[in-house]
């Protein structure tokens, strides 16, 4: 559900304003000399960098403070093998120390800062564990490979999480935008087939690998630039200029159908300026861009649905299926979360931000549990590749992970979902789809199961 | 006739005149305060949205959109006081990077106070006027009722300032205390509370603007205002941070040809555009294209 966004502006902002924007890169490593990992026999110590603050944290903050409410639910509980979850959450900016971004400047990168503040944590660290974005994540990989502490489930859904033979430590979590892309193409060629074709994607790797994965799917798109096929900086998502004569440009084409792979503001702004000019096609929107509880868009009837009826897909149940057992479960564990979640109430509908730190919290309870008494980093990294066992995660995603020795990528599909209303969604065809990055790679689909919360969570 | 408002042409100069005029109203407000205390305001951006989200969440409880609206026009002029009189007053004759630092450390803690108080999430507000463009034939004309009021609305509020400073008594004394203090205050001007009211005025019209932008663009949210607060800057810079009229038909000449350029170039050089066209002018016309005071160098 992540993504870059806003980045432009920033930049833009830094240079306008002499504000030092700190450059990625600037690895400087501090190994931890701690000679501890950061487990005890009561405790295992972890931590996240996260956008708190600051331009890209608009929504975000609840992925990284749902995940610490499951943690603090199964604290409460004892514990995974007796060992307590200390979850260290620390405020990246998404590594633009510009406007917004409430942590001290630093002369570097702002991640990498955070990063070592984590890895220095008197104790030590066992792993960095759900840390946000691509570009914030891939300036740490050499700095946690090289100090030997795993970097798991980061939140993007970029491939750099998938590369084994270099970053034997690090592990992706969500379905990655070319397998989306992929699922995507096979809905629309099955079921709205014959239908004039149009593309609108954010100009980097979120666009051309969501892009690649629809060409990849079979889809006749070409790309952003050519016809019908456009892209969008991520400064649009604030400063909207090139969306209407986009929207011009596709209605007067008479397009039909048009894919988006864009963020949450940018979705807005492109529903808002189509429904100006009085075009509505069917839209079928990445998972990134379509949680209507953040898009939101205001409205809804017959003559401007909106984002009513876009076809998306997620990877967690559908929201409206209140009759979810991990739905429900997520639910108690945020209302058991007064403190960091005061106005969540029992009629309250999850977001999928909220779903998705609960996912990738459980899928590191499941691996603690799994590890038993041998609790150490090399284990973790091993049961993770161990694909009978990690594979095998009760989690509250639809699909299972795909970790093994080779890939790290983590789940590689999800359920194709139609909005139904600016605060739900519900499923299409009941069907989970499945699918790995290759043009050959075959897409499986099999019946959607409400799978079981296990009781050791309850 | 009809075709040629529905051209490319027309088209790209009315999408572009009206996210301009909404750049021109931060311009315009940056100018404000430094005509009236010569502090670069770094939170304009932040103040405006939490003004506009004092009043605006108030349509989540059934109130009227403009009654929302001057509900967020007096917060603001509240706010823009509070500020002037507790943070910035006590820097007056220092070293401006002191007011700088002081505004930036504001906007941080006015961004993360709201996404607290409010959340992250973005709000759309409903329009209160149709969004919808008018259609020649089966042409789009770009306009449409609420863009209308868009431009007009921007227009007015920029003659009336220019207006304010020119031929008012009010408008000279906030002139005066901005450039000689002492003087003005041997003359019987009230210096401070000149400077409390370019304050106030500043506020009403960033906030103005953040409403509308919130309204027409992609909703209400803590960093919504920092895109377009980072183009108003420029517009400012450009138009010579001290003619109101500059500061508006800057904002508007930005707008304008960063959607010439998303239209005709690419969308992606849309963001560099704006400094791009501050360097040449500053090359071109150092003291900034509409001042005529040529004593003051950026």
């Amino acid at each position: 559900m992540l993504r870059r966004t806003h980045r432009g502006v920033a930049i833009i902002a830094a240079s306008a304003l002499s504000l030092s924007l700190a450059g990625i890169g600037a690895l400087s490593s501090s190994a931890s000399a701690t000679g501890t990992d950061g487990v005890t026999n009561t405790s295992i110590t972890i931590g996240a960098t996260v956008p708190l603050s600051g331009i890209a944290s608009t929504g975000y903050s609840d992925v990284a403070k749902t995940a610490n409410a499951v943690f603090k639910y199964i604290n409460a509980k004892g514990g995974v093998n007796g060992r307590k979850v200390n979850f260290i959450i620390k405020d990246d900016c998404y590594d633009i120390q510009a406007l917004g971004c409430a942590q001290p400047q630093t002369s570097g990168s702002l991640t990498v800062a955070q990063t070592n503040a984590l890895i220095n944590t008197s104790g030590g660290l066992f792993a960095t564990v759900g840390s946000l974005g691509t570009a914030t994540q891939d300036a740490v990989r050499s700095l946690l490979n090289s100090d030997h502490i795993p970097q798991l489930f980061v939140n993007s859904g970029s491939t750099d999480w998938n590369d084994p033979s270099h970053y034997s430590g690090l592990f992706g979590w969500q379905t990655d935008y070319i397998a989306e892309g992929k699922i995507l193409a096979n809905y629309i060629k099955s079921k709205l087939a014959g239908k004039k074709l149009g593309f609108i994607g954010q100009d980097d790797d979120f666009g051309a690998n969501g892009l690649l994965g629809l060409q990849r799917g079979g889809l006749s798109i070409p790309n952003m630039g050519g016809t019908n096929s456009f892209a969008y900086p991520a400064t649009d998502a604030v400063f909207n200029l090139s969306f209407p004569t986009t929207l011009a440009t596709l209605k007067a084409n008479a397009v039909k159908i048009v894919v988006l792979d864009a963020v949450p503001p940018a979705v807005t702004l492109i529903l808002k300026d189509a429904a100006k000019i009085g075009y509505y096609p069917q839209w079928v929107i990445s998972g990134v861009g379509s949680d209507p509880q953040t898009v939101n868009y205001a409205n809804l009837s017959k003559t401007n649905p909106g984002e009513m009826n876009a076809v998306s897909m997620t990877f967690f149940p559908y929201s409206t299926d209140t009759t979810n057992a991990w739905n429900k479960w997520i639910a108690k564990v945020i209302l058991a979360d007064k403190a960091d979640f005061p106005k969540f109430t029992s009629k309250s509908i999850l977001s999928g931000n909220m779903q998705y730190g609960a996912g990738w919290a459980v899928t590191f309870l499941q691996l603690l549990k799994a590890m038993g008494s041998n609790v150490t980093r090399a284990n973790a990294v091993s049961t993770l590749e161990h694909s009978a066992v990690s594979n095998a995660f009760a989690t509250p995603a639809v699909l299972p992970l795909q970790y093994s020795p080779t890939n790290h990528q983590g789940l590689g599909g999800g359920l194709l979902v139609k909005i139904v209303s600016n605060t739900n969604t519900t499923q299409i065809d009941g069907k989970v789809y499945s699918t790995n990055d290759a043009a050959n790679g075959a897409i499986t689909q099999k019946a959607f199961v409400n799978a079981a919360v296990p009781s050791w969570l309850n | 006739m009809g075709a040629f408002f529905t051209s490319r042409i027309v088209s790209d100069i009315l999408i572009g005149a009206a996210q301009g005029v909404l750049v021109g109203l931060i311009a315009l407000s940056l100018v404000l305060i430094w005509q009236s205390t010569h502090v670069l305001n770094f939170a304009q951006g932040a103040m405006a949205m939490f003004a506009a989200f004092c009043g605006m969440t108030m349509l989540e409880h059934g109130l009227n959109y403009w009654v929302c609206v001057l509900i967020s026009l007096v917060a603001a002029m509240l706010l823009g006081g509070v500020t002037e009189r507790v943070l910035v007053r006590p820097l007056y004759g220092k070293a401006e990077i002191n007011s700088i630092v002081v505004m930036v450390g504001f906007l941080g803690i006015l961004e993360s106070g709201a996404s607290s108080i409010w959340s992250g999430m973005a709000r759309q507000l409903t329009s209160p006027l149709s969004q919808t463009y008018f259609t020649l034939g089966s042409k789009t004309l770009y306009l449409s009722p609420f863009s209308l009021f868009q431009i007009g609305s921007a227009l007015t509020l920029m003659l009336g300032v220019a207006a304010l400073f020119r031929f008012t008594k009010i408008g000279l004394q906030l002139r005066a205390s901005a450039l000689a203090p002492e003087v003005s205050r041997l003359l019987g001007v009230r210096v401070s509370r000149m400077l409390t009211l370019g304050w106030i005025i500043s506020s009403a019209v960033g906030a103005f603007a953040a409403i509308i932008i919130a309204t027409s663009g992609s909703g209400l949210f803590p960093s919504n205002m920092d895109g377009f607060f980072v183009f108003g800057f420029i517009a400012a810079a450009i138009g010579g941070l001290e003619s109101p009229g500059g500061a508006i038909l800057a904002g508007l000449l930005i707008g304008i040809i960063q959607t010439f350029v998303a239209d005709y170039l690419s969308p992606s050089w849309v963001a560099f555009t704006p400094v791009l066209i501050l360097v040449l002018s500053q090359l071109v016309r150092p003291a900034g294209i509409f001042t005529k005071n040529t004593t003051r160098r950026l």
